[in-house]
């Protein structure tokens, strides 16, 4: 495998993206359909359940310098458990990543191009993400880095260009549907963090480990940032978020935006943007796809393990008959597969991996002593 | 009767009908090696021999001397030391001062004259010592070649070749051969006197508070050049030829304190690995060994001013130059260095900043204006405020063709009118300009060929692409701009937003000489003052990161040590 170091920005542009995506998306609008109107209180819960998170995955890497979480199940398991967790990996990548597309044709589908089959805009989409691998991966992860802070700073005017109907009122009630649904179940909203998936894959292609504590907590908190504004910003612009609809709450909230008398509708830029964070992502969710098969399988070439994925996923992204089912995966597959794979999964293997490790260390300095005592 | 004789002559003597053609006859030779072979064939002999004649013979026949009319050969009888031998003189008529050859050259050999008359000793006791009785001299024979190099020839630069190969590569630079017979060795006077043209004020990059100088066509005249303004002995001009068959002199100059190593080696090793037969200009040299010869963005920087060349030396850069070209080429570049007019260097970092603004904004203006404008009639109609869609929907009421036909109609018609005012001569230029603007202006729009708001659009364009410095640049933004109407054209935003990622995608993936193309900003490095805005010229302490220099600093911390004496 050809040897991919990123820098710091670099990787924090990997994590931004993924989450720009989301926010572009549904997940607002589900985030406030658990919570409703407590979902800013909400999300800064989550934010601090997050740091939480990311302080023990760090901790837990702490024995694992320039190791994945392939490599940890490698150490925990063998090759049988780290086949199975890169498995396990590739599918929920595979699955957010059609899904996403999905639901990005569709609302492309929705706002401007009704003629046009999903079929022949999923094609075009993929079709440039192959033209783009052309190009090579590590291409591609520079070009993000341009583009995902674009994007995050795109939805940063959109959240803020609408203070103007902002009204205070709506985080009433604070607590929304209730103490239990902020903090218990509403815990679960920390799909949202779901871009953090990232750092399981990451320390191997770092250019200094060390920075990996940094990285990780300056992405966390940029997200952080990102989700509560936009948030903050769909709550306090709308009364009621109708979950039935069709299209992204941002974009709904893009077209509410006026500067001056001559630009009254610029949600025509936001999707301009929009397109740009989507094909990025596509390419770097793509990205890790084929670097965990490339690890399991020690594929030389890149390109036609890229072009085998990218058949894949335009079949898994038809599969859907209807919107309905879109939304199901969206709001229920989509979250499920975020907590019991990246929070449970990852975290319970890194732990049992770090309990092996002590062992392993505890065995290896008894073994020295009684050889240095001998 | 006459007719019946005609037709008659005509039946039994046809008119011939044969017409003359002529076509080459096909070429036998499947391969370049032969061709190279009868030029520098392998027979030839390598070294010079002492015998006047044969070294006389060989060139006669090398350069065709039958059939070539300005190579000359001067028969003379040479004086030394009172012994006269037979010489000859060789050179290419217009390559030459005669009068320097006259004056400098022929006078003092073959006129008697002390220094060739002198009949001295023949050996010349170099030492003396006595021992034991025993005069043991330490004795130096008589050279010729020592005496006449020495002596006879009262010219700054004289080399002695032994060589034919360096004897006609010197006779082709234009210095003249001088050949005595019984020595195998020839003399290489430099006694060239072409015409040249004057340094001039440059043309293409023009400046209002700088330089005033161009580079020329002559190579020691631009090297010159470079080191008036850099008066430094770590200046490195290293020569080295290019193209079998033309041998065109080429100076790779280098801060050999500053620039990179590796990046000298490594321009030194593409020039040394060019199998080419002829390199005329420096274009041609630039499409040779740029990273990605298959892209269409420039990766090499060319300019004709030394000012320019000479800070981007300072900076650790490479400049080669090409004999017989006016632009130097400057490298590793990046694309920031595209967008960078000669003219930043000398203006306060305000007014530099806001150039450097206007001209971003030109870039993207030309890039994507027109597809934007397709995009946004066909598909994204609500992004127009309603008075201006209303406007745009009555102008173009009468308009028969659709938006992509009418705007690339005046694309192609503005390449047209920008292509045949460059060829036509200066006088005609302004004239087509006028009647250009006049047909494709207002006739047209009169006429509803096309609609007056695109006629704005494309105007515009065409001005935000002259605010682009580089000529291939901007070159580049025109093949590109084609790219973003069409997917403008077929799927509005989507389209160009897809082009763009491909376009960022491309710009991502080039590197000039092993530096990232979009560097310093993706790979993020140290900008050390030295990214797209300028910060000012006290603030610029250090050498762009990415350049991997030497010297990290170009100026102390505190530059202004009038100012603040007391800091360190």
């Amino acid at each position: 495998m050809e040897n991919k170091k990123i820098g710091n920005f670099q990787a924090i542009a990997l994590i931004l993206i993924i989450i720009v995506n989301h926010l572009l998306l549904g997940t607002p609008k589900n985030l406030i359909a658990q919570t409703g109107t407590g979902t800013i209180l909400n999300m800064i819960y989550v934010f601090f359940l997050s740091i939480i998170f990311v302080f023990i995955l760090v901790k837990l890497f702490n024995n694992f310098k320039g190791k994945d979480i392939l490599d940890v199940s490698e150490f925990l398991g063998g090759k049988i458990l780290k086949v199975i967790v890169g498995i396990i990996f590739i599918v929920y990548f595979s699955l957010i990543l059609s899904t996403t597309i999905r639901v990005i044709v569709q609302n492309l589908q929705i706002i401007y191009f009704d003629n046009l089959h999903i079929c022949l805009l999923t094609l075009i989409i993929l079709s440039t993400i192959a033209i783009v691998y052309k190009f090579g991966s590590s291409t591609v992860i520079r070009c993000n880095s341009i583009i995902a802070p674009i994007a995050a700073v795109a939805i940063l005017i959109i959240a803020f260009s609408n203070i103007s109907d902002f009204s205070l009122d709506r985080i009433y009630p604070i607590l929304g549907f209730g103490a239990k649904e902020l903090f218990i179940t509403g815990a679960s909203n920390i799909f949202a963090y779901s871009g953090l998936a990232i750092l399981f894959f990451i320390m191997p292609m770092l250019k200094d480990t060390n920075d990996y504590k940094k990285i990780a907590f300056t992405a966390n908190i940029t997200i952080g940032i990102l989700i509560v504004a936009s948030i903050t910003s769909i709550v306090l612009s709308f009364p009621f978020i109708d979950r039935t609809s069709n299209i992204s709450s941002l974009y709904m909230e893009s077209r509410d935006i006026s500067y001056w008398q001559s630009s009254q509708r610029i949600d025509g830029i936001f999707v301009f943007s929009w397109i740009l964070a989507l094909l990025s992502y596509i390419s770097v969710a793509l990205f890790f796809i084929v670097t965990i098969f490339r690890k399991l399988t020690h594929a030389k070439k890149e390109f036609p393990v890229v072009l085998a994925f990218i058949n894949i996923i335009y079949g898994v992204t038809l599969i859907p008959k209807s919107i309905e089912t879109v939304r199901f995966l969206e709001e229920v597959v989509f979250k499920y597969a975020n907590i019991s794979l990246i929070i449970v999964t990852g975290l319970i293997l890194m732990i049992l991996a770090n309990i092996k490790y002590y062992f392993q260390n505890a065995k290896h300095k008894k073994e020295v002593s009684i050889n240095n005592a001998q | 009767m006459n007719k019946i004789f005609s037709n008659l002559k005509k039946l039994f003597y046809p008119t011939n009908n044969h017409k003359y053609e002529f076509s080459l006859p096909d070429n036998d030779t499947k391969t370049n090696e032969i061709v190279n072979d009868e030029i520098n064939s392998k027979n030839d002999p390598k070294n010079i021999f002492p015998v006047l004649n044969i070294n006389m013979d060989f060139l006669k026949t090398k350069y065709n001397l039958l059939i070539n009319s300005d190579i000359s050969v001067r028969e003379f009888i040479l004086n030394a030391r009172n012994k006269q031998y037979n010489a000859f003189l060789i050179y290419i008529d217009g390559m030459v001062d005669t009068n320097i050859i006259n004056d400098f050259v022929l006078e003092p050999l073959m006129l008697r004259n002390r220094a060739n008359t002198y009949s001295g000793d023949e050996t010349r006791i170099v030492s003396e010592a006595v021992s034991n009785n025993i005069t043991i001299r330490r004795v130096r024979k008589f050279d010729l070649v020592d005496y006449i190099y020495n002596s006879l020839v009262p010219q700054n630069s004289v080399k002695k070749h032994t060589a034919f190969k360096d004897v006609i590569s010197d006779i082709n630079m234009g210095n003249c051969l001088l050949f005595v017979d019984t020595i195998a060795t020839a003399f290489s006077i430099d006694a060239k006197g072409f015409k040249q043209r004057s340094i001039e004020s440059p043309k293409n990059e023009t400046v209002i508070r700088g330089s005033q100088e161009a580079f020329t066509e002559v190579i020691r005249t631009n090297t010159s050049m470079i080191r008036r303004l850099i008066n430094n002995e770590n200046l490195v001009i290293e020569n080295i030829s290019l193209g079998k068959i033309s041998q065109t002199k080429c100076a790779v100059c280098y801060m050999k304190d500053i620039a990179n190593d590796d990046l000298v080696a490594e321009v030194k090793y593409r020039l040394n690995n060019l199998d080419i037969d002829s390199i005329t200009a420096s274009s041609q040299l630039e499409q040779l060994i740029e990273d990605n010869s298959k892209s269409s963005l420039p990766q090499i920087l060319s300019t004709e001013r030394p000012d320019k060349a000479a800070n981007y030396l300072l900076a650790g850069r490479v400049v080669i130059i090409v004999n017989g070209s006016p632009y130097v080429l400057i490298m590793p570049c990046v694309f920031v260095d595209f967008l960078s007019s000669p003219e930043d260097a000398n203006l306060k970092y305000q007014y530099a900043n806001l150039l450097k603004l206007v001209r971003a904004i030109a870039l993207f203006i030309t890039l994507l204006l027109p597809g934007l404008y397709v995009a946004i009639t066909n598909f994204h109609q609500e992004i127009i405020p309603t008075e201006l869609l209303f406007a745009i929907v009555a102008s173009r009421e009468s308009v028969p063709f659709p938006i992509i036909v009418e705007i690339i109609a005046m694309e192609i018609s503005f390449e047209l009118i920008r292509e045949a005012s460059l060829r036509v001569p200066s006088p005609i230029g302004t004239t087509i300009g006028i009647i250009g603007a006049l047909i494709l202006g207002q006739a047209a729009v009169e006429a509803s060929i096309v609609s007056p708001i695109l006629i704005i659009i494309i105007a515009i364009t065409g001005i935000t692409s002259f605010a682009i410095p580089d000529f291939y640049l901007s070159f580049h933004l025109r093949i590109a701009r084609f790219a973003y109407i069409i997917a403008g054209f077929l799927i509005g935003f989507l389209g160009i937003g897809i082009a763009l990622f491909i376009h960022l995608i491309i710009l991502c993936s080039l590197k000039s000489f092993g530096v990232s193309y979009l560097s310093p900003y993706i790979p993020k490095t140290a900008k050390n003052g030295k990214a797209y805005f300028l910060p000012p010229l006290w603030n610029r302490e250090k050498r762009s990161d990415f350049l991997n220099t030497k010297r990290p600093y170009s100026q102390h911390r505190i530059s202004m040590k009038w100012k603040y004496p007391k800091e360190d």
